[in-house]
């Protein structure tokens, strides 16, 4: 009795336009489609007949096997296919400033610009140091020329210099602070 | 000379120029498929003329032949719009040739209105009248400023849109640390007429700035827009716009800020709206009614403030819309309204002022923006200019 019923059901499922329809477009396509089916066929006994070949595959084991690509190889391949996106983010704001670099490079004007203003900052830096070493020159030549023999009288006339006095009134500051501190 | 384009861009500005870079980086198809319709010789930097106007910068720095600016693969028509025919996706120039286009960008920024202001260009470049609003006349801010012997220095602000609505203040600054530092601002009085009700728009940086001006002992003339200059009399004629008063000003030195409006070719021609901006869609700058025509910049009607840091946010956004419709994609890109405003305090100081649509602060760097800062000085003087010709014009920054 049930087998009668389904035997109708499908008598009934043949008789709708729609099925009807599917059918006329898949026996229209039956051709491409076992043109399809042919070819995975054909993929799937290529991939048959290289498990197969045992000397392809022992070279193939040798060349893993001489290679790095482990298991950890792999696991860091997934991992770096995950990080693409944000990497692709990277690379491009890199590649914008690696751009912009070598724009200013080629581009004469800017850098005629740029040194400009490096020496307007840099000038006050420079006097500082000139003078610096000028100052240093002036004591240099003066101590070398400097035939004066120098007694504890001459120390004693230093420390009548304001500038000696301000030194030693730091020191004198420090060592009356030093223990305070500890 | 090829009629017709993929692309056509009308002006090469800040926003021509770098609509066109993106353009061509995004889609290497369009090499020689994209036209710039511009009639002038040179391209300038204009955000550096207000240092030049305070002799802090050469004036030729900030000029470039527009030849070395046009980018690789984009066709440069040297030549001017004189009317629109969107309905034909054409454009008329003023050699009475035709350029046909498929999609058309509006970037043909703003016009000084010199006769808006009566005697004003008989006036300007002489007698103590300069401008720091055009490349002729900033030289001559600075050799006024440098003459000048004490008096009032008095300087103007219009009630029309203008480019870079910060420049009328920041020559004032600039002008009151000068005269401190050779000594002689105690001889002079330094005046700021603005058809504006307020000094600035934006309630954080109004603040900051409202402390400069107490600081610096400048008097500010709010809703005082200027209509005439006597140079004869040397005299600022103001009208006083809460109770239609005349106020005339004596003038020993006079900065004019001139009157502003789109250019006559936009102004009179169907892509404008009623009050003669290109008329665009504020998020997308896609035009209102023509589907294939976009702007940016400062002839647009874009609610923000026209500036060179809203056509750098601008820009990205154009193209990358203009290159999802050429591909019959959604547009997906959006304009937050982004300005920037560098207000120059002194020869070392600034207030770097960074807005979107809401008039809400945006600011990019770790700090309080609101602060006087040299740091920021330095960032807009030695490397702005940089990032503009290596970097914005190249259409990768």
């Amino acid at each position: 009795m049930a087998g009668q019923n389904v035997q109708s059901d499908w008598k009934e499922s043949l008789k709708q336009p729609e099925v009807q329809e599917s059918l006329r477009t898949l026996v229209e396509r039956l051709p491409d489609l076992v043109e399809s089916l042919e070819k995975v066929d054909e993929a799937v006994s290529f991939g048959r007949n290289v498990m197969n070949d045992k000397q392809t595959m022992e070279e193939l084991k040798n060349r893993l096997e001489y290679t790095n690509v482990d298991l950890d190889t792999l696991e860091a391949g997934l991992k770096l296919l995950e990080k693409l996106p944000k990497l692709l983010e990277l690379v491009e704001k890199l590649e914008t400033a690696v751009e912009f670099i070598e724009n200013v490079l080629k581009d004469q004007e800017s850098l005629e610009y740029l040194q400009d203003s490096a020496k307007t900052y840099m000038e006050p830096v420079q006097k500082r140091v000139d003078d610096g070493v000028n100052f240093w020159k002036e004591v240099q030549a003066k101590a070398e020329s400097n035939q004066q023999h120098i007694s504890i009288f001459t120390v004693l006339k230093w420390m009548k210099d304001p500038n000696v006095q301000k030194g030693l009134s730091y020191v004198q500051a420090f060592i009356d602070t030093m223990p305070k501190s500890r | 000379m090829r009629e017709n384009f993929k692309v056509v861009i009308v002006g090469g500005g800040t926003g021509g120029i770098t609509t066109a870079a993106r353009l061509l980086r995004g889609m290497k198809a369009l090499a020689g498929d994209v036209a710039i319709i511009d009639p002038a010789e040179k391209h300038y930097y204009q955000p550096l003329w207000t240092l030049v106007g305070a002799g802090a910068t050469k004036k030729e720095s900030t000029e470039r032949d527009m030849k070395d600016v046009i980018p690789e693969g984009a066709v440069w028509i040297k030549d001017a719009v004189k009317e629109f025919d969107p309905d034909k996706n054409q454009v008329k120039l003023a050699s009475n040739k035709t350029i046909s286009y498929e999609y058309l960008v509006v970037a043909a920024g703003i016009e000084i209105n010199w006769d808006g202001v009566k005697g004003l260009k008989e006036a300007i470049g002489k007698g103590g009248v300069c401008s720091n609003y055009a490349y002729e006349y900033s030289g001559y801010t600075w050799e006024t400023l440098r003459n000048f012997e004490g008096g009032n220095a008095v300087f103007t602000m219009p009630s029309t849109p203008i480019k870079c609505g910060g420049a009328p203040q920041k020559i004032m600054y600039l002008t009151d640390d000068y005269l401190r530092r050779t000594g002689i601002r105690d001889r002079a009085n330094i005046i700021f007429g603005t058809a504006k009700p307020e000094i600035f728009d934006v309630p954080k940086y109004r603040t900051a700035l409202e402390k400069v001006i107490d600081k610096k002992g400048i008097d500010t003339r709010f809703n005082h827009n200027l209509i005439e200059v006597r140079p004869d009399q040397k005299e600022a004629v103001f009208e006083n716009l809460d109770t239609g008063e005349e106020v005339v000003v004596e003038y020993d030195m006079l900065h004019v800020t001139p009157p502003m409006r789109a250019p006559g070719f936009i102004r009179n021609s169907k892509l404008a709206d009623e009050s003669g901006w290109v008329n665009v869609h504020k998020f997308t700058l896609q035009h209102k009614e023509y589907e294939n025509v976009f702007g940016l910049g400062d002839n647009t009607n874009l609610p923000t403030s026209k500036t060179g840091a809203a056509i750098r946010k601008q820009a990205p956004v154009l193209a990358e819309n203009l290159m999802a419709a050429m591909k019959g994609e959604p547009m997906k890109a959006t304009y937050d309204g982004y300005t920037s405003c560098p207000v120059v305090t002194g020869y070392n100081s600034l207030v770097l002022a960074e807005f979107d649509y809401e008039k809400e602060p945006k600011e990019s760097l770790p700090f309080n923006q609101a602060v006087e800062r040299r740091s920021t000085y330095i960032l807009k003087k030695e490397f702005l200019p940089i990032l503009y010709w290596d970097g914005m014009l190249k259409g990768i920054m």
